[in-house]
């Protein structure tokens, strides 16, 4: 799990300056600090590891080249992603127009009916089935959930990284919660037993 | 007190934040009091810290050490070929020093400074030839042929919105010609590029040098290839 602490992020912002001047030892401490973070962000994007390999190069490449051009109002990790996200859409848009995705946006957050409670009374069954139905979710989907609890960003950091309004972000959450259901419901844990 | 339809709705939004802990402080709070009051708030925030978890828990793969040796092999290759074209200058310096020790006052300064440029111009195309061959390898693999085309060949900001750049290509009557190539570039032509190949190089040149400063653009520099794919 990835927290990123301020003091991490003026340490970032601090190597990109060096990698600025064209400091190679600051790029490999970057490298070091973030590629992990980006590595495991395109597996989820693109679920592809050779092509997550290829974008980490390609993010750590732009950084290279325009560290100097890095926003000092944006955190450095949310920059990262940022630019990640753009080069896997440079991946997706390549791949086979049957491989696009078709994501509903807006869901209405309203309809409490698809998201009542799932029973909890088994909280290790729970786990185990969740981690398996999760892998029944659209990659953008996995992504967003991967954000929110791998990288724990906030609404707002998320609507920057996939550059989308914070509305579109809370619908896709949402939107997450409501297609692992009927996965959860298959598997034993029905909703409504707390409500 | 159970809450109502308008507090559920509340909830229903703020879970998924309050269970990855980003939640602002105050509606944090608030969903501490809501979850004493009513079990269905308990409930639903118990599911999402359940998905917190699962998707913490998912396993990580670790990165080879060769994705970090492939990428230094590419920033070596690329800061050589800057490092030589804005080395020019000295290496002029250098070649036009050795070569009036090597002549003497045998050769005019102006003889012995077309030699030197003569002599670098070829050590510099011949470097770039050769540093470009892969991605023009690959430019005529995708189907481009024909004369030499003038080009500037960007690698776009990151931060540049779609909206920005199209606006720009459009003011500039610049349209992307190419790409991208495995590091981003794109390649950018004119419209309408003049009749003259020596037109085209010197309205491309100046078009190069109007976009260095350009906040869309990382990377701005002329290219010729053949044809367009």
């Amino acid at each position: 799990m990835s927290v990123q602490s301020p003091a991490d992020d003026e340490g970032s912002r601090a190597l990109l300056a060096r990698i600025a001047r064209g400091d190679k030892a600051a790029m490999r401490e970057f490298y070091d600090m973030h590629a992990r973070t980006v590595h495991a962000f395109a597996r989820k994007r693109l679920r592809d590891d050779h092509e997550a390999e290829g974008i980490v190069i390609e993010t750590m490449m732009v950084v290279w080249n325009a560290a100097d051009r890095f926003r000092r109002d944006s955190q450095v990790r949310t920059w990262l992603l940022g630019i990640a996200k753009n080069k896997c859409l440079d991946v997706l848009g390549r791949r086979p127009a049957d491989e696009h995705e078709s994501i509903d946006d807006h869901h209405d957050l309203a309809d409490e009916s698809q998201v009542q409670p799932w029973q909890a009374v088994h909280e290790g069954q729970l786990q185990a089935a969740l981690r398996r139905c999760m892998q029944s979710l659209s990659a953008l989907h996995q992504s967003v959930l991967h954000l929110m609890y791998f990288e724990h960003l906030s609404v707002a950091e998320i609507a920057q990284v996939v550059d989308v309004p914070e509305g579109t972000v809370k619908s896709r959450v949402s939107n997450a919660y409501v297609r692992l259901r009927p996965c959860l419901t298959a598997a034993g844990f029905g909703p409504g037993a707390s409500a | 007190m159970n809450l109502d339809a308008q507090e559920r709705r509340r909830l229903l939004d703020a879970a998924p934040w309050y269970a990855n802990g980003t939640l602002p402080v105050t509606e944090r709070h608030w969903v501490d009091g809501a979850m004493q009051r009513d079990p269905w708030a308990r409930a639903v925030v118990a599911n999402w810290t359940a998905v917190g978890a699962a998707v913490a828990e998912t396993e990580t793969v670790a990165l080879d050490d060769a994705v970090f040796d492939r990428l230094m092999h590419r920033i070596e290759h690329e800061t050589r070929k800057v490092a030589v074209t804005a080395d020019t200058g000295s290496l002029l310096r250098r070649l036009q020093s050795a070569m009036h020790a090597l002549l003497g006052g045998a050769l005019s300064p102006v003889a012995a400074m077309a030699s030197v440029v003569i002599a670098v111009q070829g050590i510099v195309i011949g470097y770039m030839a050769s540093g470009d061959a892969a991605d023009e390898e690959r430019f005529r693999a995708a189907g481009g042929t024909g004369r030499p085309v003038p080009a500037l060949r960007v690698m776009i900001a990151p931060e540049a919105s779609e909206a920005a750049l199209r606006a720009r290509l459009l003011q500039l009557d610049l349209r992307i010609g190419g790409g991208p190539t495995q590091i981003g570039e794109y390649w950018l032509r004119r419209h309408q590029p003049a009749e003259r190949l020596e037109d085209e190089r010197a309205a491309v040149d100046a078009l190069a040098r109007s976009l260095q400063d350009d906040p869309l653009f990382v990377a701005v520099r002329v290219d010729e290839t053949q044809g367009e794919r």
